[in-house]
This record gives C-alpha cells, sequence and structure tokens, in this order.
C-alpha cells in the first residue's frame, strides 16, 4: 500500500486537512488573520505528510514506481489548483462584500450626518426660544416696563386698592372731626335755647310790671291817664318781645333738625364696613401669591428645558463625533483587502513554484520534497515582506472621546 | 353706655374699654371720654377685649384722637385685639400710627 495515495492521506489526515479547510474559508469571512493561520495549517499539512512519506520510503521500498510517482504529482497538482480556483471565488466574493460594506455604510453616515445637523438645529432653536423665554420674564420684572404683566398688574391692584383705603379712612376722620364739631354746634344752640328762656322770662315779667302799672294808673283817675298809655305800650312790647322770642326758638329748632339731618349723613358717610377691603386685599394677596408660585413654576421649567436642550446638545455632538468611524472601517476594509493580496500573492507564488516542480524519476523523492521546502520558504519571505508594507494605520477599537485626534 | 373709661390722675393714664361694636354710634361717648382730660398729657390705652367689629368711622375716631393727642407725639396704645379687628387695622397699616399690645 502507497503511504502517500487517497487513501492513507484519507485515513490520517483527513481530520487535520478537513479543520484547515474550514479554517481557511470560514476564516476568509471572518479576518485575513485567521484566514491565513488556515492557510498556513493546510501548508504545514502538506509540509508533514511530505516528510511521513520521507520517512515512510525508508521502511517501504516501493515506493518510487512511476504510477505512485504521478498519482502524488497529480495530488500535489490537484490540491494547488483546488485551492488556488477556490480562493479566486471566495477572494472575489470577499471584495464584493467589503466594496458594499463600505458603500453601505457611507451611505448610512451620509443620512445620520444630515439627521443630526438638522437635531443640532432644530436644538438650537429651541434653546434661543428659551432662552428669549428667560430674557421676557426677567424683563416684565422691570418696572417702568411698557409691557404690562400679570404681577405688575397685580401690584397695581394693590397700589390702588391701598390708596383707596387710606381715602377711605381720611375720609372717615375728617367726617368723625366735622361730627365733633357738629355735635359742639348743637350744644352752643342749647345754650342758646336756654338764654331764650331768660329772655322770656324777662319779657312775662315785663309783662307783669306793666299789668301792675296799668292798675295804679286806673287807681289814679284822670292825672294817670298818661302813664296809663305808657304802661300798655310796655305790655306791647313785652308781648312782642315773647312772640319774638318764639319766633327764635322756631328758627333754632328747625337750625337744629338740620345740624342732626346734617350730623347723620356724615355719620353714614363716615361708617364703612371694612370687610370690603379685607376681603378685597385677601383676593389680591391670593393672586400675588398664585403669580409667585406660577412665576417660580415656569423659571424652573425652563431652566429644566434649558438644561435639557444642553444635554441633547451633547448627545448631539457625541453623535456626530463618532460618525468619524466611517474613517475607521474605510480603513479596516483598505487593510483587510490588502491582507487578501498578500492571501492572493502566497497561492500565485505557491502556484508557480509548483508549475515548475515535477517528480522527476532521474531525482528521488528527496530532491521533490526539497523543492516544496523551498516553495515553503520563498512563500513565507514573500509574505514576510508584503506584511511590513502593511502596516495597520488604524489601532483605534473603540470611539470614545479622546481618541478622535488620532484621525 | 358702650365705653367705659377709668382715668389715673397721678400716673396720667386713661383706659377706654370699648363694647362689642366700635362704630359710629360710639362717637359721642368716645369723644367725651377724651375730651374729659387733656389727651396730649396721658398714656391713652383703648381695650378692644370685647370688640369684635369696627368700621371705618371708628378708624376715623382713632385717627381723631390722635391728632388730638398731638399726633406723632401721641401715646396710644390698642390692646388686646380680636383677629378680625387685627386685619383690619393690619390692612389700614395702623401699625404704623398706634403701638399695639396683646
Amino acid at each position: 500500500m502507497s503511504v502517500l495515495n487517497g487513501v492513507y492521506l484519507k485515513q490520517h489526515r483527513l481530520p487535520l486537512i478537513a479543520s484547515g479547510t474550514v479554517l481557511l474559508i470560514s476564516g476568509l469571512f471572518l479576518t485575513p488573520i485567521v484566514a491565513l493561520s488556515g492557510f498556513l495549517v493546510l501548508l504545514i499539512w502538506v509540509a508533514f505528510s511530505l516528510r511521513t512519506a520521507q520517512e515512510d520510503r525508508v521502511e517501504n521500498a516501493g515506493l518510487t514506481n512511476a504510477a505512485e510517482r504521478e498519482s502524488l504529482d497529480s495530488a500535489v497538482h490537484g490540491l494547488v489548483l483546488g485551492l488556488d480556483a477556490g480562493f479566486t471565488g471566495i477572494s472575489h466574493q470577499m471584495r464584493g462584500e467589503l466594496d458594499s460594506i463600505r458603500s453601505l455604510v457611507s451611505d448610512a453616515v451620509a443620512t445620520l450626518q444630515k439627521s443630526f445637523e438638522g437635531l443640532n438645529q432644530q436644538v438650537s432653536t429651541q434653546q434661543s426660544i428659551v432662552n428669549q423665554m428667560v430674557s421676557g420674564m426677567s424683563q416684565s420684572d422691570n418696572e417702568g416696563d411698557e409691557n404690562v404683566s400679570f404681577s405688575a398688574f397685580t401690584q397695581h391692584t394693590d397700589e390702588v386698592l391701598r390708596y383707596f383705603i387710606d381715602y377711605v379712612i381720611s375720609l372717615s376722620a375728617g367726617s368723625m372731626n366735622m361730627v365733633g364739631q357738629i355735635d359742639d354746634m348743637s350744644d352752643r344752640m342749647e345754650e342758646v335755647n336756654k338764654l331764650l328762656d331768660d329772655v322770656k322770662a324777662i319779657a312775662d315779667q315785663t309783662n307783669l310790671l306793666a299789668l301792675n302799672a296799668a292798675i295804679e294808673a286806673a287807681r289814679a283817675g284822670d292825672s294817670g291817664r298818661g302813664f296809663a298809655v305808657v304802661a300798655d305800650e310796655v305790655r306791647k312790647l313785652s308781648q312782642r318781645s315773647t312772640r319774638f322770642n318764639e319766633e327764635i326758638r322756631s328758627v333754632l329748632f328747625s337750625a337744629q333738625e338740620n345740624v342732626n339731618d346734617a350730623r347723620a349723613t356724615v355719620g353714614e358717610l363716615a361708617s364703612k364696613d371694612m370687610n370690603f377691603a379685607l376681603k378685597s386685599k385677601t383676593r389680591v394677596d391670593e393672586m400675588m401669591a398664585h403669580i409667585t408660585t406660577l412665576n417660580q413654576q415656569t423659571e424652573s421649567h425652563i431652566s429644566e428645558i434649558s438644561t435639557i436642550t444642553g444635554t441633547i446638545n451633547g448627545h448631539v455632538g457625541d453623535a456626530v463625533r463618532s460618525l468619524q468611524f466611517e474613517d475607521i472601517v474605510g480603513q479596516l476594509t483598505e487593510y483587510t483587502s490588502g491582507h487578501l493580496s498578500r492571501v492572493e500573492n502566497m497561492i500565485q507564488s505557491i502556484d508557480e513554484g509548483i508549475k515548475d516542480l515535477r517528480l522527476n524519476s532521474d531525482d528521488g523523492i528527496d530532491q521533490y520534497i526539497k523543492g516544496l521546502e523551498e516553495i515553503c520558504e520563498r512563500v513565507a519571505l514573500l509574505d514576510e515582506a508584503t506584511q511590513t508594507e502593511l502596516h495597520n494605520p488604524v489601532s483605534q477599537e473603540n470611539m470614545s472621546e479622546g481618541e478622535v485626534e488620532l484621525f | 353706655m358702650s365705653i367705659t373709661t377709668k382715668v389715673s390722675e397721678t400716673d396720667k393714664e386713661m383706659t377706654m374699654v370699648l363694647g362689642e361694636r366700635f362704630d359710629f354710634s360710639c362717637h359721642g361717648d368716645f369723644r367725651s371720654a377724651y375730651q374729659s382730660i387733656d389727651p396730649t398729657q396721658y398714656a391713652i390705652t383703648i381695650d378692644f377685649t370685647k370688640t369684635d367689629y369696627i368700621d371705618s368711622a371708628a378708624l376715623g375716631m382713632l385717627l381723631v384722637l390722635r391728632e388730638r393727642a398731638g399726633g406723632d407725639r401721641a401715646n396710644i396704645t390698642l390692646k388686646s385685639c380680636q383677629s378680625s379687628v387685627q386685619q383690619i387695622l393690619d390692612i389700614t397699616h395702623f401699625e404704623e400710627l398706634f403701638k399695639f399690645k396683646n
């Protein structure tokens, strides 16, 4: 049985080749590094299996017949060709996918950029409205402002009410002063009334005196006739005096009535229930308190809105800054393309090496193995050269704030 | 008589104790009470303990008394005002013109 025929490989190295291939293909979709490791596993398998074959050859001398050489040759060529064909398809697909990732990301980022700009604009409009409201509120607190605010109106009402209360009280004080003067006047009139009594007593006495004089005159006869006339005149005078006294008294009485009316009128003017003022004052105070609460609430809400707007601004800024990830993705995809080229170069190099390598009958199997090892070395050297060219420029792994300057 | 008056000649003090209502009808009594003395020479206390209603005439009478007692030099104390009376005296800012005592 040949150690290098398909059965041997299937029996002894199938798990290794299978895992290598799976690693290669799956890795191609994930990262080129893993793909590379899969490819290296395959290379290790090829080298290892050839080395095993060399050892086996010592034990099994019937190895180097023409048919077996042919089948080894074609197996190696078939493997490389299959690898080449498979990889070309995968690499083509990967490049397409990388391109579509780049264009998708770029489209999405453009849309996001636009919508964040819109958001930013709206937020700054909102902020300026809030600022206007704040300055409007503080302005209306100033005195002499032509825009009459609700609180200024209430304050004005309070002032009017105070003025009115002061007016009512000063009116009352004046009225009470006047009532006192009216009372004094009444007292004086009462005194006049008493004086009139004295006047009446004098008149009565004069009348009595005249009556006595008339009696004495009648007793004197003819000689007393002249005196009788005088006594009659005196009596008439006393009667007139009494009438006059009565007239004065009635005038005084009606004057007293007028004064009493005046007192009542002034009293009515002066006596106002003060509860009206109390109620109005309470209402104005309540309104003031309500307005103060309302103002405080509005102010606190506005400042809250202001804070929120600021926070939104910050978030939008963060988001816009984060949109620079497009650049990172672009560079990463480029880098991935580079890795893909690396793999392509390696495959091509192997391909070229294998094309020239034939297991001839004159050369021993050692020559063949040496050829394969040379290919391995060449591939490794080539990869080392390209690897230094492909230094990853994007070492950033997250989008946190401080690392943005890297772009 | 709705107002009772107590005068101490030696201490130069006069106390007027008002009735339930202190309004225009009290004018005569109130006036004659302070006219019985020289109000500029006396410390006058007006006791509101019983009083639960005052009108503007009462406020006017107090102001006239203050004027008679020497205006800003007057020594007048309003004593034991109930809240209904106190509120009215507060809104009229009488605390600027009179002394208050509980």
